[in-house]
């Protein structure tokens, strides 16, 4: 069965992008995208997703309150974190809430699908 | 005369005596009486006299040893008393202070010709005024002086007026330094703000360009183009990166360590450059420094870019030299209490900042590297104030430099 990747950020190109880049891959993935927090709630409410990537800093719902939201409701989806800050504070609060992997952006695209490979198998 | 006559001749006698003998005596009892006021009035006026005495001393006393300059000035303004203070801080003696005009002491003698006629005629007094006045060497000194009418204010016809000043050096310096970093902390603010929104675009730009490169086959001259895309996307996150370090250093994870290890570890990272320049270097550890509690990766970076300093200051052979050393009652903070402190001091024989430029130096994004970004001494600056320490430089153009890094010393 394929993996479902949910992929959060405000930021669209780089939605768009990490799309192209995933139906690239030979791998079966079915990657959906998400431009807000809200939005991400909404495409968890409608089917069980295998992993969510999810920016941080978002108007409106932030990706920690996301984060927060998937460990309760849906434990068995892993998170990775992505933010453009560089601070080892917000790397720390992640992991305490239990994310999988804190990525700095922007990122080698190689890694990142290794990434995500890794987890997912 | 007959017998009787003159028994009562000489009983007249003897009673005249007699009379007389009391009145001496009545005088003498006056006398030592008097003698007895007079003995008691004078201890009295000794007694007043010691106890004026001693109130004099405590007053004279009290007036010489405050720790603020006082000088009293008549209505034109010649100085009739100085306090030891004033002579101390201005470093003259009592003569030549005397001598002057009050005028003659402001550095700037327009400022003066509109401020002393204020107080000296017409009696406005000033409170904490700031100004520079000139030492005995001719130095100007910052001083914060008040002024006031000795005597009764209210009828205003006193021809001595009191000037009570303090040298504000280390106030100035204090201040200076607070504006410094509240400047730090506002532009650290916006940096990370504007490095984390031009980030944000960057990693769309990048993904798309690296997902654009994988469908060309290696040979495509467009996918070597696109690779151009993603090396200066690298390369301006590398800068963005080093606003984010100067933004928001991270928290400190602080161990014990010896810091001679640290500056050992960051010579070996720079002898290649050391040796290419050909310039010397010379360590002076003192014996027995305690060890510092610092997050070692970030005094590194410290240290690290106080050599790159030294370095890039040498044309080609001269020396660095650096020596450590304990220093007492530091003042790392402006709001803490003073310390023992580890003093790291990296002198070059370099070519020396310019005076002008002293002050500017620890700014970011001041530079005078054409390739310099001018992040690395504001960073410095940050990154030793999240471990507790500060960092001064001291320098003469065309001589050299030395920096010096203080780290406060905690008792295990």
């Amino acid at each position: 069965m394929a993996k479902r990747v949910l992929i959060v950020d405000d930021e669209e190109t780089l939605t768009f992008s990490l799309y192209q880049s995933f139906i690239l891959l030979k791998n079966d993935y079915e990657v959906v995208t998400a431009n807000s927090g809200e939005e991400a709630i909404a495409r968890l409410d409608e089917g069980h997703f295998d992993l969510v990537i999810t920016d941080i800093f978002m108007p409106g719902i932030s990706g920690f309150a996301l984060l927060d939201h998937i460990k309760e409701r849906y434990p068995d989806t892993e998170v990775v974190v992505m933010t453009a800050y560089g601070s080892s504070e917000h790397k720390d609060e992640a992991f305490n809430k239990g994310a999988r992997h804190y990525v700095e952006k922007p990122f080698e695209i190689k890694e990142f699908k290794k990434l995500v490979i890794d987890l997912l198998g | 005369m007959n017998e009787r006559d003159k028994r009562l001749e000489k009983k007249k006698y003897e009673a005249q005596r007699i009379r007389q003998l009391v009145e001496d005596i009545e005088i003498k009892k006056q006398s030592s009486t008097d003698l007895r006021l007079l003995k008691e009035k004078y201890n009295h006026l000794l007694k007043r006299f010691s106890e004026l005495e001693s109130v004099f001393n405590f007053h004279k006393a009290l007036i010489h040893t405050i720790s603020s300059g006082l000088l009293a000035v008549d209505r034109e303004g010649f100085i009739t008393f100085t306090n030891r203070t004033s002579l101390n801080t201005l470093g003259y003696n009592f003569d030549e202070l005397r001598k002057k005009n009050i005028r003659e002491l402001f550095a700037d003698p327009k400022e003066a010709d509109e401020i002393v006629p204020k107080v000296l005629s017409e009696y406005i007094m000033l409170e904490s005024y700031e100004t520079y006045w000139l030492s005995e060497k001719g130095e100007p000194l910052p001083v914060g002086f008040s002024t006031s009418l000795l005597g009764d204010e209210t009828n205003k016809q006193s021809n001595s007026f009191v000037f009570l000043f303090r040298n504000i050096t280390q106030v100035n310096n204090l201040r200076k330094q607070i504006e410094r970093m509240d400047r730090l902390a506002t532009l650290g603010e916006l940096s990370a703000g504007i490095a984390h929104e031009i980030r944000n675009p960057l990693a769309g730009i990048k993904t798309s360009a690296q997902v654009l490169e994988e469908s060309f086959s290696p040979g495509d001259f467009r996918s070597q183009l696109v690779s151009r895309i993603v090396k200066e996307i690298d390369r301006s996150n590398e800068l963005l990166k080093k606003f984010f370090n100067f933004a928001k250093p991270s928290k400190p994870r602080q161990e014990f360590h010896h810091i001679e290890m640290i500056i050992d570890g960051v010579y070996l990272l720079l002898a290649p450059r050391l040796r290419k320049k050909s310039i010397h270097f010379r360590t002076e550890f003192a014996e027995s420094i305690p060890q510092v509690y610092i997050d070692s990766s970030q005094i590194e970076q410290v240290i690290l870019n106080v050599f790159i300093n030294a370095v890039e200051a040498i044309r080609s052979g001269g020396e660095i030299l650096v020596k450590t050393q304990v220093v007492e009652n530091m003042r790392l903070k402006e709001d803490a209490s003073a310390v023992d402190a580890v003093c790291i001091s990296v002198t070059d024989n370099g070519v020396g900042v310019p005076t002008d430029k002293l002050e500017k130096i620890f700014n970011p994004f001041y530079t005078t590297k054409s390739d310099g970004v001018g992040l690395g001494l504001s960073i410095s600056t940050r990154l030793l104030q999240e471990n507790g320490g500060k960092i001064e430089l001291q320098s003469q153009e065309g001589e050299g430099s030395t920096f010096r890094i203080y780290l406060p010393v905690l008792k295990k």
